[in-house]
C-alpha cells in the first residue's frame, strides 16, 4: 500500500521539480503524491477528513505561513502524530527552532537535489 | 534634557523647529538618509522628532534601529502624510508619541516638558533592589517574572515565552542551554523556578533549585555558549543576555535578513507611486506574450522561439526591477533568461518537454505573484517569492544538466529534529 506524501508550496515550479524528484518512489509503488499550490485548499481538505502519511511544506507562502499551517495540523488530534518536513529557502536558526518547537520532523533547505529529497522521505517513512 | 534631534526628509523648516528657535531649545537636524546609513549619529540624543513626508515606508525600520541603539531615546513621530495605519505601525514599532499636525506652540512646549519628566524617570528607575535573584547585580528594575517549573510542559511554556523575542543566535543558543538544564533538573526530580530580571543593558534568567553538586552544571557550562555569561552557586544558576546592539551587528547574514521588516501587499501598493504600480499592466502583457510563445515552442521546439521566450523573461525582469523593492526577484528571473540564452542545443533537444513544463509553471508563479500583490493585495509579505524563485532557477538548472549528463550530485541541507 503506497504511503501518501503531500507537498504544499505556492510555487508550481517547486511542486513540479519535487514531483520529478520523487518519481522513482512513485514508480516503485512506495508512495503516492498529492500536491497543493494553495495551503488553504489543503487545510480545507484536511477538515473534510483527508489524511496523509507525510506532509512536506514550504514556509514562506503568500496567504498562510507554512509553520502556522503545520501548527494547525499538529493541533488536529487525528493528525498530530503525522510527520511534517519543511522544504524551504528559509535557513535561519530562529525559524528552524520554531519549526522544532511546533513539532516538525525535519527541515530541508532549497534548492534540493532529488537524491536529498528521496533520502529524507525514505528515512521518515522508513522505506528501504 | 540633553539633546533633541530632528530627522526629516524635507529641507523646509517645520513649525516645531521655529518654536525651538524662539524658546532657545537647542536641536540638531538630520536628513533621514544619513540616519538610515548611520544610526550611530543619534548616540547621546534624548528625544528624536521624526518627521517623514516621503520615506514613510522606512518608518518602522528607523524606529526599531533607534530603539536598538538606545531604548531610552524618546521618539516622537510627526508627519502630515500619516494615516491611522501609519500611526499604529509607528507606535507598535516603539515610537513614544505622535504629534498630530497642525500643532500649537503651547502644546509643543508642554510635550517637551513631559518628555523631560519621562526621561528622568527612565534614567533613574534602576535602584538597588533587596529582593534580587541573579548572581550578577542587585541594580535591577523593580519588576521580575517568575516561572515555576514542575514538569516539561512548564518548561516549554517558559521557552515559548522567550524564544519569540530572541533576536540573535547567541540568545537562541543560551535559551536552548537553559532548556537542556531544565530538562536535566526535571529528570532528576529537582523542583525549581526560573526568574527573569533586567537592567538597562542585560536580561538575567536565574534558576533557583534545591542544592545540587555544582560540578555537574559547571561541566555543562564549560562546553556551552553560556560560559562567558553564566554564574552559579549551590542554589542558583544565572545567565545574562545582552540587550545592546553591538551584539546584533555581529549576527550572521541570514539572521540579519530575517529581521528586515516584512511589507504586506496592501502597504506596498498604498505607499508606492501610481506610475510604478501601473507597470503591473506591462507585466500582464508580457505574461500573455510568454504564454503564446511557450505554446509555440511546445509544438515547434525551435531555437528562435526559445530565444524570444528568453527575451520576454529579460523584459519581465527589467520591468520588475523598475517597480522598487523587487530587485532580488528581478535577478532571479534574469538568471532564467540567461540560462535559456546560454543552454546548449543538446540540453534543449533532450529536455524540450521538461522545459515547456518549467516555463508554464514559472509563468503561473509570476501571474500568482503579480495578482497576489497588485490585484488582490492579499499577500502578507511581498518578498515571499524572491528566494523561492532563485532556488527554483538553481533547481531547474541542476535538473536539466542532470538529465543531460546523467549525474545527480547530493545537495540541499537536511536537518532532522
Amino acid at each position: 500500500m503506497p504511503k501518501i506524501v503531500v507537498f504544499v508550496d505556492d510555487s508550481k515550479t517547486v511542486l513540479m521539480t519535487a514531483e520529478l524528484a520523487v518519481k522513482p518512489l512513485v514508480e516503485s509503488g512506495d508512495i503516492e503524491i498529492v500536491t497543493y499550490d494553495e495551503a488553504m485548499n489543503f487545510l480545507s481538505d484536511v477538515e473534510k477528513g483527508f489524511t496523509f502519511d507525510l506532509l512536506i511544506t514550504d514556509v514562506n507562502m503568500p496567504k498562510i505561513n507554512g509553520l502556522d499551517m503545520a501548527k494547525q495540523i499538529k493541533n488536529n488530534p487525528r493528525l498530530k502524530l503525522k510527520p511534517i518536513l519543511a522544504l524551504t529557502t528559509e535557513n535561519s536558526q530562529k525559524m528552524k527552532m520554531l519549526g522544532k518547537q511546533i513539532g516538525l520532523t525535519g527541515w530541508i533547505t532549497k534548492p534540493f537535489s532529488p537524491t536529498t529529497l528521496v533520502k529524507a522521505i525514505k528515512r521518515v517513512l522508513r522505506i528501504r | 534634557m540633553k539633546n533633541i534631534a530632528v530627522i526629516g526628509d524635507n529641507k523646509k523648516p517645520k513649525f516645531f523647529e521655529s518654536v525651538f528657535k524662539q524658546e532657545s531649545i537647542e536641536y540638531d537636524k538630520f536628513n533621514v538618509k544619513d540616519i538610515l546609513d548611520n544610526i550611530q549619529k543619534l548616540e547621546g540624543f534624548d528625544v528624536v522628532f521624526l518627521n517623514l513626508e516621503h520615506n514613510i515606508k522606512d518608518i518602522t525600520n528607523i524606529i526599531k534601529n533607534i530603539k536598538n541603539l538606545d531604548k531610552n531615546i524618546i521618539i516622537v513621530v510627526t508627519s502630515p502624510n500619516f494615516t491611522g495605519n501609519h500611526i499604529n505601525k509607528a507606535i507598535s514599532s516603539g515610537a513614544d508619541d505622535f504629534l498630530k499636525q497642525p500643532i500649537n506652540k503651547s502644546m509643543i512646549l508642554k510635550k517637551v516638558s513631559n518628555y523631560k519628566t519621562l526621561l528622568d524617570f527612565r534614567k533613574n528607575r534602576i535602584h538597588e533592589n533587596e529582593s534580587f535573584y541573579n548572581l550578577f547585580t542587585d541594580k535591577i528594575f523593580s519588576r521580575n517574572t517568575r516561572f515555576n517549573i514542575n514538569k516539561e510542559d512548564d518548561l516549554s511554556e517558559f521557552w515559548e515565552y522567550f524564544i519569540l523575542n530572541a533576536s540573535s543566535e547567541d540568545s537562541l543558543c543560551k535559551l536552548n542551554f537553559i532548556f537542556s538544564i531544565g530538562e536535566w533538573l526535571i529528570r532528576n526530580n529537582n523542583k525549581f523556578f526560573i526568574v527573569s530580571e533586567e537592567d538597562r543593558e542585560y536580561y538575567y534568567l536565574t534558576f533557583k533549585y534545591t542544592p545540587i553538586p555544582q560540578t555537574v552544571i559547571h561541566n555543562l557550562i564549560i562546553k556551552s555558549c553560556v560560559k562567558e555569561s553564566a554564574k552559579m552557586d549551590d542554589f542558583r544558576l544565572s545567565i545574562k543576555f545582552n540587550k545592546t546592539t553591538q551584539q546584533e551587528t555581529q549576527l550572521p547574514q541570514d539572521i540579519k535578513e530575517e529581521k528586515t521588516t516584512t511589507i504586506s501587499a496592501k502597504e506596498f501598493v498604498d505607499s508606492t507611486p501610481l506610475e510604478i504600480t501601473t507597470k503591473m499592466d506591462a507585466l500582464e502583457d508580457i505574461e500573455e506574450a510568454l504564454t503564446v510563445k511557450i505554446n509555440q515552442f511546445s509544438s515547434n521546439k525551435d531555437r528562435e522561439t526559445l530565444k524570444a521566450i528568453g527575451e520576454l523573461f529579460k523584459e519581465y525582469a527589467s520591468t520588475v526591477f523598475l517597480m522598487n523593492e523587487f530587485d532580488k526577484l528581478s535577478e532571479a528571473i534574469d538568471k532564467i533568461a540567461e540560462y535559456i540564452e546560454n543552454a546548449d542545443e543538446e540540453t534543449i533537444d533532450e529536455n524540450a518537454d521538461l522545459i515547456v513544463s518549467v516555463f508554464y509553471s514559472l509563468v503561473d508563479d509570476l501571474i500568482k505573484w503579480r495578482t497576489g500583490i497588485f490585484v488582490n493585495q492579499e499577500t502578507s509579505d511581498i518578498h515571499y517569492l524572491d528566494n523561492s524563485m532563485i532556488a527554483s532557477c538553481l533547481q531547474i538548472e541542476h535538473l536539466l544538466n542532470k538529465n543531460s549528463s546523467n549525474q545527480d550530485n547530493d545537495y540541499g541541507d537536511v536537518e532532522f529534529f
